[in-house]
């Protein structure tokens, strides 16, 4: 068995927008584990249309880093645990090492995925149809100087051998590439297992981060493998964390490192389980094996729902600022990418401004949303029990059904859609992608209301906001940023493994 | 170790279904049903007696788990009563739409027969909602644990929404219950759908064992066309129906029909209750057929444009319409209302849509077209037009052997049907599939042996051994010795290893070489010695062995 990191979470929200990705190499059989895309290079770009000084920002079709897992030949089977660990599969699935891999991944997942995909593809059109095609051949800005900027810019100039290595920095995939990637895709629900190759058997059980978010459990005739990405105990939407399903297994593959980018005090407490990510080479120790007689008390601890009290108290939060906001006669513009999150706020913000009367509509521009929207009102066998309960009860599972029914929500795939005119009012709250603010409609309304000191942007943690700024320098719109709860706290790292009693955790 | 099946209802009839399977120690039952025909004791299975066979001091010591297949009545109506009035409160597992729907159907039959028979053996709403708070949904394909050895899984059935097909192991022992299913997808459900498993026993309902249907859309188009004649003619349409399933079926044939013919005739639901259902259906879309899967993200189909808000003064309004009432059969109710108000013009037209118990106005109607039906005491004139519509949402007989096919279990037990349908399927089975077939009465059960998988490990010098040997291409066939004095002769295609098994108490078996034996044992090495007597014996199998390689070349050339 050999695993090798092709690349650690990078990027805001612990990983939730590029969680990591692992080769697993296991009885002569290759598997990927996640391939998101990898989305620092963007922020070099410039945002088009231009509008004034670009700040020191390349003029150009911006290009993205090709995953690392293309380096590595052909793969045999890539295990994705969430709609952001496929977005980069559709620039390997054409290549000749991939012409027999299978892609497993959730219903749900794939279906939230492909419309991402699809989404990336419509937005990057905007730089097509603004600088003309991008061919295959360099471009200017990949000689000059600006090229050791963008280097400096991304987090990415750290890893090794990566600096010069400008065939890493490629266009787009297109539509058809998604098309091809998808027909590889054979989707599972929970609990499902299915035989790979006559050998193993592969199992997805729900994570708890995000809807269809999965864990992996790997069965060859020798071992067991967790595959155990970012995870969430008790979730506010999505099923909570199986990991009773997950017990007994020989090895972890611990790839949740979210709880790195918190707070100092939880930090110091990794520190302490000597865990570090920055070696992303192989760090093997084994935990000892409990008699479990003690294990049973865990549980109680590792799932109370702490975690989703105080995620909830946080989104609390945002929503008082936003009702600040546009009380003061401000619009706010939240350009943020996680559909759990999305689907809170609209739930909360309705809630408060519902009870102080305040007439605010609400808009979600997005390409996407009708159909996300309308299909996360479909799928209650993987909701939070507390939803499932809606079903029961013959509720609708999300809130944002009744408010688009009532009026107080819309939704528009484009900025330039017709009857987006004719119902838009500001003061208003706009949710919409992207969250690099490079691509999108938030660049557009950004634009509009960055001078604005009574609006609010609200942007995640971590997205090196400084940077993803600088383009609409002088800023006098008000910056809200937050973080998201998006994997296992530290301090709950040690029960969980002590429930799940493993041989071997690989970080 | 065998299976036990016991056949608690639904031997040699419909209605109540009930099985209960013994697997390797566990017990399980599957559906949990009542019989709509009878008001007596027959009302329910017999549980009392099979507990009382059993020997457990209660159900839930009994029991291992409760799985419930779908929510029609005669699978799931007496549940409450085994959990509330029984007292069983072991796991019950059900879909996620079944869960949703069934309090709907069990209250609504509550409300109907209450007063019909005794008190004591009646459920209460309140117990209706108890009994649903102690189910555990589950979805489709996904590998239930229900404890350390039993494993059970649902896969699509098709016939209403939610219903699955049960598989359950325990051990190598492993068995698929199928509840009602249909093979041939419908409107807004899928076709049955299941992998290739190794079985020891299929129960198979056999509905249709002997009758095999045409094609659905000529019927959906019949009824169409006799809809659309009448609307146009300015009559209207009386759809009598239960609330769930096939209410929304019809209703999507025809919301997609008006759209596309441009119809503006407004179509009206009776009762909350089907609104309601809608409700559900839209938010488990996920589980009606791939097609409406792919194409709710435009317009989820059970959005009807065409179906209009409607208040109980609608019936008295001239024009045509097109209305969806409740209860199904012409019982009572607002179906029935309806009906007195419209039967009498000729315009009009009452369509009939599944099957209708005897002594129920509906049956009246589909027996032959009466121009008078006294009810109580009204008469009501009958002339209308009357539309039968031969729907059904179960599997015919070719749907039944090709599942039994596809499956190859070693046994099938045919439960769900009439006994002398059922006889000519077994027999079918039998002869064609050459399985053992049976069809147990009520309260009898049927025993099947089952086959036991002895796993054991091989040392890595046997194998090495072996695969030199199979290097070789030796013809030779070789005798296994076993440890416990028991030889036997292995012939297969390949050659064969030589080795010996070594099964000593406390410890899994394994297969070892002959050296490695000497060494576990302890002992040295004794040799016996044959002294060939007639040469010609040699020379013989020395041919033997040169024509066998003879053989081998040639099958390499080929």
């Amino acid at each position: 068995m050999k695993l090798t990191c092709l690349s650690a979470a990078a990027g805001g929200g612990g990983g939730y927008h590029s969680p990591a990705s692992h080769l697993l190499e296991l009885e002569g059989v290759r598997f990927l584990l996640d391939c998101p895309i990898d989305l620092s290079a963007l922020a070099a770009f410039a945002p088009v249309p231009l509008a004034g000084d670009a700040g020191g920002l390349i003029r150009a079709v911006p290009r993205y880093w090709l995953p690392a897992a293309v380096k590595e030949g052909g793969v045999d089977a890539v295990l994705v645990s969430s709609a952001t660990g496929m977005l980069g599969l559709p620039f390997l699935t054409g290549l000749p090492g991939f012409t027999n891999t299978k892609v497993y991944v959730t219903e749900v997942a794939a279906r939230i995925g492909k419309p991402m995909m699809e989404e990336l593809v419509e937005m990057h059109r905007e730089f097509v149809r603004y600088y003309g095609p991008d061919t295959d051949a360099s471009p200017k800005w990949m000689e000059g100087e600006e090229l050791n900027e963008l280097m400096s810019m991304s987090q990415k100039a750290v890893i090794e051998g990566r600096e010069n290595d400008l065939t890493s920095l490629v266009p787009l995939y297109s539509p058809g590439n998604v098309e091809e990637c998808m027909h590889k895709v054979q989707s599972v629900k929970y609990g499902e297992e299915v035989c790979f190759n006559g050998i193993f058997m592969l199992k997805a059980s729900s994570s708890g981060l995000e809807l269809g978010n999965s864990t992996w459990t790997i069965q060859s005739p020798r071992a067991s493998i967790t595959y155990l990405p970012s995870s969430v105990f008790v979730s506010a939407h999505a099923l909570d964390f199986d990991y009773s399903s997950l017990k007994e297994n020989d090895v972890i593959l611990f790839s949740d490192f979210s709880s790195l980018n918190d707070t100092d005090e939880d930090n110091e407490k990794l520190n302490e389980h000597s865990m570090d990510e920055t070696d992303s080479s192989l760090c093997r120790y084994s935990v000892f094996r409990d008699d479990g007689a003690d294990a049973d008390e865990r549980v109680p601890f590792v799932c109370n729902n702490d975690d989703i009290t105080e995620e909830i108290e946080r989104i609390s939060f945002i929503c008082s600022c936003i009702f600040g906001a546009v009380k003061s006669g401000g619009s706010v513009l939240i350009p943020i990418g996680r559909l759990g999150v999305i689907l809170l706020l609209l739930e909360l913000i309705s809630e408060m401004l519902h009870s102080s009367s305040l007439k605010v509509p609400i808009f979600v521009i997005s390409e996407t949303a009708e159909e996300i929207f309308a299909f996360t009102n479909t799928l209650p066998e993987w909701l939070c029990k507390s939803r499932q309960e809606k079903l029961f009860a013959g509720e609708a599972l999300f809130g944002h059904v009744e408010l688009l029914k009532e009026g107080k929500l819309f939704l528009f795939p484009h900025l330039h859609s017709k009857g987006l005119l004719a119902a838009w009012k500001e003061p208003c709250i706009v949710l919409c992608p992207h969250w690099s603010l490079r691509l999108g409609p938030a660049v557009h309304l950004l634009r509009r209301w960055h001078a604005d000191k009574r609006c609010l942007l609200v942007v995640e943690q971590g997205n090196g906001a400084e940077l993803s700024l600088k383009p609409f320098m002088p800023l006098a719109i008000q910056v809200l940023e937050c973080s998201f709860l998006s994997g296992v706290r530290a301090g709950k790292i040690d029960p969980l493994l002590g429930v799940l009693k493993p041989k071997f955790v690989m970080v | 170790m065998a299976i036990e099946c016991l056949v608690l209802g639904a031997g040699q009839e419909v209605g109540k279904s009930c099985v209960v399977v013994t697997i390797g120690g566990k017990r399980v039952m599957f559906d949990c049903g009542m019989h709509m025909g009878y008001h007596d004791d027959r009302h329910y299975p017999d549980f009392a007696r099979a507990l009382a066979a059993w020997g457990a001091p209660d159900f839930t010591t009994a029991i291992s788990c409760v799985v419930i297949t779908h929510f029609h009545m005669d699978h799931i109506g007496a549940l409450p009563y085994f959990t509330e009035v029984c007292g069983y409160h072991g796991p019950i597992y059900m879909t996620y739409p079944t869960k949703a729907l069934a309090p709907f159907m069990l209250e609504d039959y509550r409300k109907v027969t209450m007063g019909q028979r005794g008190e004591e053996k009646q459920y209460s709403y309140e117990d209706i909602l108890r009994c649903m708070k102690k189910v555990t949904p589950m979805d489709l394909k996904q590998t239930v644990q229900v404890d350390k050895d039993l494993v059970i899984r649902a896969y699509y059935a098709g016939h209403v929404i939610g219903a699955a097909m049960i598989y359950a192991k325990v051990g190598d022992a492993a068995m698929v219950y199928t509840g009602d299913y249909n093979m041939t997808p419908d409107r807004h459900l899928g076709a049955a759908q299941i992998d290739r498993l190794k079985l020891d026993v299929l129960i198979t309902e056999s509905t249709y064992a002997k009758s095999i249907r045409d094609s659905k859309p000529a019927r959906e188009r019949e009824f169409l066309k006799a809809v659309h004649k009448c609307v146009s003619g300015g009559g209207k349409v009386l759809i009598p129906t239960f609330a769930l399933g096939r209410a929304q079926e019809l209703c999507m044939l025809l919301d997609d029909y008006w759209e596309r013919m441009g119809l503006k005739v407004p179509i009206y639901f009776s009762a909350g209750l089907t609104i309601q259902a809608n409700v559900y259906y839209k938010m488990l879309i996920g589980w009606t057929s791939q097609k409406i899967k792919d194409s709710h993200t435009v317009h989820n189909p059970f959005d009807f444009k065409h179906v209009c808000h409607f208040e109980r003064s609608f019936i008295n309004n001239p024009g045509p319409c097109v209305l969806f009432a409740t209860p199904g059969m012409i019982t009572g109710g607002f179906s029935l209302e309806a009906f007195k108000k419209w039967a009498p013009s000729e315009k009009n037209l009452v369509t009939l849509p599944g099957y209708c118990v005897s002594g129920t106005i509906g049956h009246k109607l589909m027996c032959g077209k009466p121009t008078r039906v006294d009810y109580e005491d009204t008469h009501i004139d009958v002339r209308c037009q009357i539309h039968q519509l031969a729907f059904s949402p179960h599997t015919d007989s070719k749907g039944i052997m090709d599942l039994t096919e596809f499956l190859s279990p070693k046994n099938v037990i045919l439960v769900h049907g009439e006994k002398p349908q059922m006889a000519f399927l077994k027999e079918r089975i039998e002869s064609e599939l050459g399985m053992p077939c049976y069809y147990p009465g009520n309260n009898e059960s049927v025993s099947i042996p089952t086959t036991q998988n002895l796993k054991m490990s091989a040392t890595e010098r046997f194998i090495t051994g072996c695969a030199v040997e199979q290097g070789k291409r030796s013809l030779h066939k070789r005798n296994l010795i076993y440890g416990t004095g028991l030889s036997e002769e292995i012939g297969s295609d390949e050659a064969a290893g030589e080795g010996v098994l070594l099964m000593q108490k406390h410890k899994s078996p394994k297969i070892l070489c002959e050296d490695e034996l000497l060494e576990v044992l302890g002992m040295g090495r004794h040799l016996v010695q044959f002294e060939p007597m007639v040469s010609r014996i040699v020379a013989a199998v020395e041919s033997e062995l040169q024509r066998a390689k003879a053989a081998d070349l040639d099958n390499d050339g080929k």
